[in-house]
């Protein structure tokens, strides 16, 4: 006797599997979950910047201060001034040595 | 029945909200949206720094300070608390009790005012912000601005010239340096646009825009900060010892045109230019025009050397009394008379027969090029906002006195400027150079060099030192010899000239002046010194004369120059 196989048709495995849907899903969960995680910490990272950039401005400002001050008690007026007080005087005749 | 009546009611709601959300998303979408931008978004304007201007010695001679424009949003702030935050503001902005009640006054009206926003007062310094803070008062706040700082004070203030604010009320700089090079000092604003969360801070994810700003370039001036002191010392002085009225002074370095300082009085503070009247903000050495007088005869007498008319010892044939001319009598500034006197004696004895002896030789045709060559009727370019030019009068305009006066300075106009930068070609072998107050522009890490520049020829080299050698004589042998350094060879010239006043000339109001150059065999410096209407003397060898020497001997030590004697 002649068994004759039962043709039938090769089924098609090249669809998605539960297997890997669960992967995907987990790995989208994954990445929304780091998402959030970021951005909670970047809300924080906010304020530390704004605090740093308040910072700077008022650095720059106290260093333009600090650069004026320093002009204003080294111009000639204000060491002239002090030269003054401190009891020196102009050279009235000056003596070349030759 | 009641289904249709239902269906109604409901055909009815969903027309309102249809009407409603057409209302919000179609007509009122625009403001919304913005409202929404307001409130997610930040915008904030960003000053650019003002860029500072420097001397040669890198010492800052304007900078910026930082200061603060003090607003009130009046919505914000009941009305009951608006008089007692007025007092407040006004005792803070207001040292003085008495006007800080006029202006507790002044406050309380705008606060009172039906607006959002309205401005308190603006350039606050920081200390006066900081006492303001400490306070905690609500419905205030502070924007960023800057404010011109002079360590300097007043010094070269006619040169710099001032911050000022214009129509649109921003910051713009006038006259001097500052109006010059408004361009390059101002620098470009920038913006910045960030989104923010419901704290006010910014969301690092969010949407951000920014355009850059951009600062002022500074500037690095060839004035050297001990000269202009020295300068402006002495001068202040003489305006006090001589009671002029007015007074200025310009030392150029005569290789490069480079102007070592400049000063005029009375001057004003730079920093306060709106306490001052209008008049004084225009620098006299550049924008006012003057009879040079007798320290014009240097540069005709150059003229005809240079044609080859004259010659140091040639001898004046019409200098034995006054002379007529035109119908006009022209006599010697002391009315002594030399006959046959040499073309150096005339330079000595400042004679003005003598020069229109030089005059009569060169003729208009041989005179009017070189008033040309020596800069007359052009602007000299120096770059200050306010140069002036006094205009040379038309070739064919002129009559035979016309020439006769001109050969000692009379019926010409020059700036002082335009006189300080011919005489310094005297001073550089005949090189007519280009005066130039700044030497270099900064801008973050780039270096424009400003080069000199030769504009032209006046005379021939050799000719510049013979007229040198005449001018050392004027200085040795001529009525300010008295006052000159021993020791030092500086070769100058003495002016008065009357000042013309309706048609005529007042005999008592004069214009003093002195210029010159030293050391005379390699010149350092060009130096021009002028008085307008001196009280104690009307002659410019007794009164800017020695302030020209007082000068120069400082200049002498300042350079290491020692004393031949």
């Amino acid at each position: 006797m002649t068994i004759i196989k039962k043709f039938e048709p090769v089924k098609n495995e090249k669809g998605f599997s539960k297997k890997y849907i669960l992967f995907s899903f987990l790995f989208i969960l994954t990445l929304v979950i780091l998402e959030i995680w970021i951005q909670n910490n970047m809300v924080l990272y906010g304020g530390k910047l704004e605090k740093i950039s308040k910072l700077e401005e008022s650095l720059e400002m106290e260093n333009q201060l600090l650069e004026n001050q320093i002009a204003t008690q080294s111009s000639l007026t204000s060491l002239a001034s002090k030269s003054a007080e401190l009891g020196f005087s102009k050279v009235e005749k000056i003596q070349y040595i030759r | 029945m009641r289904i249709f009546w239902i269906k109604s009611i409901f055909f009815l709601f969903l027309i309102a909200i249809i009407s409603r959300l057409f209302y919000w998303q179609i007509l009122q979408s625009e403001k919304l949206q913005s409202q929404a931008e307001q409130q997610h978004f930040e915008n904030a304007q960003v000053l650019a720094k003002r860029g500072n201007i420097y001397f040669s010695d890198g010492s800052i001679l304007a900078s910026s300070n930082p200061a603060f424009l003090l607003y009130a949003l009046p919505k914000t702030i009941s009305s009951a608390d608006k008089p007692t935050l007025a007092k407040k503001l006004a005792r803070f902005l207001i040292k003085d009790e008495a006007k800080a009640d006029d202006w507790s006054g002044d406050i309380l009206s705008k606060l009172s005012q039906d607006l959002y926003w309205v401005q308190i007062a603006k350039n606050i310094d920081v200390e006066t912000k900081k006492e303001i803070e400490e306070n905690n008062l609500a419905g205030i706040g502070f924007e960023l601005s800057s404010l011109r700082f002079y360590p300097e004070g007043s010094s070269s203030a006619q040169l710099l010239g001032f911050v000022g604010f214009d129509e649109r009320d921003k910051s713009t700089g006038y006259f001097g340096v500052e109006g010059f090079y408004n361009g390059e000092l101002k620098g470009v604003g920038g913006t910045v646009k960030n989104e923010r969360d419901a704290f006010g801070l910014p969301i690092l994810t969010g949407s951000f825009f920014q355009t850059q700003a951009k600062n002022g370039k500074d500037l690095h001036l060839n004035l050297d900060r001990s000269i202009q002191f020295i300068v402006e010392n002495e001068l202040k002085k003489g305006l006090i010892k001589y009671g002029a009225k007015e007074a200025l002074a310009v030392v150029m370095e005569p290789k490069s045109g480079a102007i070592l300082a400049m000063a005029s009085y009375p001057n004003y503070d730079p920093a306060l230019y709106f306490n001052f009247p209008a008049e004084y903000y225009k620098n006299p050495a550049v924008a006012q025009a003057y009879e040079p007088g007798s320290t014009f005869k240097v540069l005709v007498m150059a003229a005809a050397l240079n044609e080859d008319l004259v010659k140091p010892d040639s001898k004046c044939e019409i200098c034995s009394g006054p002379i007529q001319l035109g119908g006009f009598t022209i006599r010697t500034w002391n009315n002594k008379y030399f006959p046959q006197e040499s073309m150096n004696d005339v330079i000595v004895h400042s004679d003005n027969t003598g020069m229109v002896f030089v005059g009569q030789k060169l003729g208009l045709d041989k005179l009017y090029p070189y008033l040309e060559k020596f800069g007359l009727g052009k602007l000299t370019n120096i770059d200050l906002q306010d140069e002036a030019l006094p205009p040379l009068r038309e070739k064919n305009q002129w009559r035979e006195i016309d020439v006769a006066t001109a050969s000692f300075g009379q019926g010409i106009a020059v700036t002082p400027i335009q006189m300080i930068t011919a005489v310094a070609s005297l001073a550089n072998g005949g090189k007519l150079m280009e005066p130039h107050v700044v030497k270099s522009i900064v801008e973050e890490d780039q270096t424009f060099e400003i080069t000199p520049k030769v504009v032209g020829e006046t005379v021939k080299e050799e000719v510049a030192k013979v007229i040198t050698e005449m001018m050392v004589k004027a200085v040795s042998e001529g009525e300010a010899k008295w006052a000159k350094p021993k020791g030092f060879k500086i070769a100058g010239k003495t002016g008065t000239a009357q000042i013309p006043i309706a048609g005529h000339y007042d005999p008592n109001k004069t214009i003093a002046s002195f210029v010159g150059f030293a050391p005379a065999d390699n010149p350092k410096f060009a130096m021009i010194v002028v008085y307008s209407q001196p009280q104690t003397s009307i002659y410019g060898s007794e009164t800017a004369a020695p302030t020209f020497f007082e000068i120069a001997k400082e200049l002498f030590t300042y350079y290491k120059i020692a004393s031949d004697e």
